[in-house]
């Protein structure tokens, strides 16, 4: 049964359902609204008349000339009392309500057999936010070219709550030809395929204004790769293989099959399912497809937390249309890396923004986010929405990276907010040479204070160093001789362009007229990679090379920046880490511990250092030679050895790029394929890292290759006493090392691995075991079962001797006091 | 000779030094056999049907202690014999719990960074990765205007303007 009634925009049913007069009763209420006589109203169906809080409802404005008038219909979720979904369409045609508002049952009742509205053929162009009969449920998002199942309703098919099929398509490159190796799932087989799905499924919406707009999702699939030919249901175990892979995911819906894609940037490894109990510790990555509705704010509510923008590539449109819909953004890849209680998830969004004849520019959105799981058993992705209706007449002023600011280019926050395309455009303008930001290039300002805050020297402000180990007690490196910059990809692509175009007579002068007549690859001493971001001083500015800074790489236009890194960079990285059974197993030689340093390896740390303090892990970087020095720092107060340095260790950090070669196309080709390097790093570089930990190889190997060890000290352990512990309390050892590009390809982030035993007592251990105290009480102040060692019973006069000695012997046994 | 007692049920655990006694059932007059034990002594007492849910008998002066009952026997003449065993732990833990004792186990007391032998542990293992807090890790990691490259090249300061 449908209940229609019409609402006022503070909820209020202004107009019941009579019995079909709600049609009538809100178009002439609409004819009001073209004749300016009220403001706005809703129409809200109300499902069930059991369920009078869950309903679809809609807004109605006005807009247009008489007589093509187009009313929208939008969302009104923000208002509290009708926290349901939308319609938005255009309705054409001021004598055309009654026409389309029967058309929008009709799809409806296409959905849902509960509405019983005539179908009617739909030409015009709109979208149905359609939820379930609980109203809780967002199922799908129809629109005139099909349907698009939002991955809740994915999650709602794993848990069995429709009766729609999705075939999810793997495309394997790992094989030759790739293959594709597709499953379907369905609530049948979806129960044996996910094992116990309610427990990794289970949509949780934040509560927001845009309900589209949060989403979480527990781990939704883990190794979905089923091999041809085997059942679904007896969950085969097969090695992971490695596979550039691509998800395909079909909604059957009412007979009618709508495919989605996603791809996965580069090979990764695809766990199968097994029955093998899940330990802990990895979650297997896999790939998932997100498509949501976009709506600009949402990039502006989410700005901080996008990591990395810029033009990513350029996409024929056959290649654009894989990647997105005309009406949606797909997230066309993500990786995951992370463990139990601490997920890590980064997206990559590719956002259309221009379109150059047969060419679209895309705007590569990278997401990372950090959750914190613990107060929820399993992980699961957070997504966010970033993406935007495609339209091929974008123009670039109503972007949100808008090509044009405004504001005060006086203002230091100002300029330090532009984009590099917005500060060309102020370069060509009203900007003059003196307003150019940073340093004097080449050599600094000689008369600057490198501890003033001006930013008119190239030495760093030691109290922009911060102070966790006091750098000020180290000394500055003059510039003048050699000069560093710090380039981010962008300007380093921009650099080697720039070295491509540069004018005839700036290679002329490099190689053959400057006055030591070196080579011009002289002049450049080092070029390294670094995975880190590298603090820098400064506004950005050009660079000059050559004698009496002559000649620079870069002119007004050429967008060429960089900024003077500092010479050692801090990075400080806060852990807290606390006991588990908070009793003697958290330490050695029970419970071991291990510190994974980048670049350095992984070392064993004695546990009792890590616990109840803000542990910190420091690293001093030196950019002049890309080394580092790692330093693991107890800074907590509990203990009075508290604020010591608990491990130290070198490493190489900067990756060389060579740099030397004969001619310019050696240099170039090497900055460029760097930079090439760097993407693929930027890109995968969760994806790497999600390898690296989940799969135990960096982290995993020297721990497992002690983990033998471990065991059988902490069973030793158990036949022993404190003297054992004690034995082993002092322990640190080295367990390798690794540096250079490998390690690159690595774990980039330090982490922290604590192997514990894993204890079994039974519950009630204290009331029939007791719990180990060895002090001196007096019997009266106790409470419950009690041993005692040596009790002296002579005070007992009146007993016998045979009476004394029963009684030395219940105590010291046993009993309850 | 006789003595006065008082039999009680007992429903607490032997190896409970305060006993909860509830209301007993009082007998004036308690003969023990002949050649009785202090220790595991033998009573005779007249029957009541009460006695058959009893098992645990306070023993005034001269035995002043208290019993386990261990064995019941109804005899002819309409007479329960008893046997005993005593309660050391119940007779005289007014006298010991003032005393100081070396407590090795507790229920309610704990030192829980004493290794303890008694704590039973699984030949596997678990571990647990601690990560930077993510805040930190943002800042490690590039950010969108973040330097990833560094560049060392010879320029001396510059003395005149752009150009190339």
């Amino acid at each position: 049964m449908i209940v229609n009634n019409l609402y006022e925009t503070n909820g209020r049913v202004v107009h019941p359902d009579t019995g079909g007069t709600i049609v009538d009763e809100f178009t002439r209420r609409v004819y009001e609204l073209g004749q300016d006589k009220v403001d706005s109203y809703y129409l809200g169906w109300i499902k069930k008349d059991t369920l009078p809080s869950n309903c679809l409802c809609s807004s109605l404005t006005v807009d247009g000339e008489e007589g093509t008038r187009t009313f929208t219909w939008e969302n009104i979720t923000d208002d509290a009392n009708f926290p349901c979904g939308y319609i938005s369409g255009d309705i054409e045609g001021a004598n055309q309500h009654n026409t389309t508002i029967s058309r929008r049952l009709a799809y409806i009742n296409q959905l849902y057999p509960e509405y019983s509205c005539e179908m009617e053929d739909i030409s015009t162009t709109w979208n149905f936010y359609l939820y379930d009969s609980t109203g809780e449920h967002l199922l799908g998002i129809a629109n005139s070219s099909g349907i698009t199942i939002p991955i809740k309703t994915f999650a709602r098919l794993c848990m069995g709550y429709t009766d729609a099929s999705f075939t999810i398509t793997f495309r394997d490159e790992s094989s030759s030809p790739a293959v594709n190796r597709h499953f379907t799932l369905t609530p049948d087989n979806l129960g044996n395929l996910m094992n116990d799905s309610d427990d990794y499924l289970e949509w949780i919406d934040e509560d927001d204004d845009q309900q589209t707009a949060h989403c979480k999702l527990r781990v939704a699939l883990r190794g979905f790769y089923v091999p041809p030919g085997r059942r679904y249901d007896t969950r085969p175990q097969y090695e992971p293989f490695n596979a550039q892979w691509f998800v395909k995911t079909t909604c059957t819906l009412n007979s009618v099959q709508y495919d989605h894609y996603a791809y996965s940037q580069s090979p990764d490894t695809i766990y199968p399912y097994t029955t093998e109990p899940y330990t802990g510790g990895d979650y297997n990555r896999y790939g998932r497809i997100f498509e949501f509705p976009f709506q600009e704010r949402d990039l502006h509510n989410f700005a901080d937390k996008i990591i990395q923008f810029g033009i990513h590539g350029e996409f024929t449109e056959t290649q654009l249309l894989s990647f997105i819909s005309s009406q949606n953004l797909y997230i066309v890849s993500n990786n995951i890396f992370g463990f139990k209680d601490n997920i890590s998830a980064a997206w990559a969004a590719f956002v259309p923004l221009y379109k150059f004849t047969d060419i679209f520019k895309c705007l590569c959105l990278q997401y990372r986010t950090d959750i914190d799981i613990t107060n929820y058993p399993g992980s699961y992705l957070q997504g966010y929405i970033l993406g935007r209706t495609y339209a091929t007449d974008v123009t670039p002023e109503d972007e949100f990276l808008a090509k044009w600011k405004t504001g005060d280019i006086t203002d230091p926050a100002f300029k330090k907010s532009l984009r590099p395309w917005q500060y060309e455009n102020f370069q060509e303008n009203d900007f003059t040479e003196e307003d150019m930001p940073g340093p004097t290039p080449g050599g600094g300002d000689p008369g600057g204070d490198p501890d003033d805050d001006d930013e008119k020297d190239n030495a760093p402000d030691k109290q922009d160093w911060g102070d966790p180990m006091n750098p000020s007690n180290g000394f500055d490196i003059p510039y003048g001789f050699a000069n560093y910059k710090a380039f981010n990809n962008a300007g380093i692509v921009n650099f080697a362009e720039r070295l491509w175009d540069a004018p005839d007579d700036f290679w002329d002068a490099l190689t053959i007229t400057n006055k030591n007549n070196a080579n011009w690859l002289d002049y450049f001493i080092s070029l390294r990679a670094y995975p880190y971001w590298i603090n820098s001083t400064g506004e950005e500015a050009n660079i000059y090379v050559g004698a009496g800074g002559k000649f620079y790489l870069g002119d007004e236009g050429t967008n060429l920046y960089a900024s003077n890194p500092q010479h050692i960079t801090f990075f400080v990285l806060n852990f807290s880490i606390d006991k588990y059974y908070n009793n003697f197993l958290d330490f050695a030689p029970y419970t071991k511990a291990y510190v994974y340093l980048p670049f350095s390896g992984t070392w064993e740390v004695n546990p009792k250092y890590l616990y109840h303090t803000t542990l910190q892990i420091l690293l001093k970087l030196d950019i002049t030679d890309g080394s580092g020095v790692w330093q693991v720092i107890r800074s907590g107060a509990e203990s009075a050895g508290s604020g010591y340095i608990i491990l130290e260790k070198q490493c190489k950090i900067g990756v060389e790029i060579p740099l030397s070669g004969l001619n310019a196309t050696t240099m170039s080709s090497n900055i460029v394929n760097a930079t090439l390097g760097t993407y693929q790093r930027t890109g995968n570089e969760m994806g790497k890292i999600a390898g690296t930990i989940t799969s135990g190889a960096a982290l995993g190997g020297p721990i497992g290759a002690t983990l033998g060890m471990a065991a059988g000290a902490v069973m030793t352990g158990l036949e022993n006493s404190v003297d054992m512990a004690n034995a082993n309390r002092e322990h640190i050892s080295v367990n390798g090392g690794m540096s250079g590009l490998a390690a690159a390809n690595c774990n980039v982030i330090p982490s922290i691995t604590l192997v514990r035993p894993i204890a079994q007592n039974p519950d009630n251990f204290p009331h029939t075991i007791g719990h180990l105290v060895n002090k001196t009480e007096t019997l009266s102040s106790l409470t419950g079962f009690t041993t005692c060692r040596n009790v002296d019973v002579s005070n007992v006069g009146q007993a016998t001797e045979k009476e004394k000695a029963q009684l030395k012997k219940i105590l010291e046994n046993g009993f309850y006091a | 000779m006789s003595f006065s007692a008082t039999l009680y049920n007992c429903s607490d655990d032997p190896r409970k030094a305060v006993k909860s006694l509830a209301s007993g059932s009082p007998v004036a007059s308690i003969v023990p056999t002949e050649a009785c034990d202090i220790l595991n002594p033998t009573f005779i007492l007249n029957y009541n049907s009460s006695y058959a849910t009893c098992n645990y008998i306070v023993v005034d002066a001269p035995f002043n202690r208290s019993y386990f009952i261990t064995d019941m026997k109804i005899d002819i003449g309409k007479k329960i014999e008893i046997s005993c065993a005593v309660d050391v732990l119940g007779t005289y833990w007014n006298q010991i719990k003032g005393n100081t004792v070396n407590v090795v186990r507790q229920e309610n007391l704990r030192e829980p960074y004493l290794p303890d032998d008694q704590y039973k542990i699984y030949t596997d293992f678990q571990n647990k990765t601690y990560l930077p807090n993510p805040t930190d890790i943002e800042n490690l990691l590039a950010e969108d205007t973040g330097k990833n490259f560094i560049i060392s090249y010879v320029g001396a300061p510059r003395t005149s303007g752009g150009g190339n």
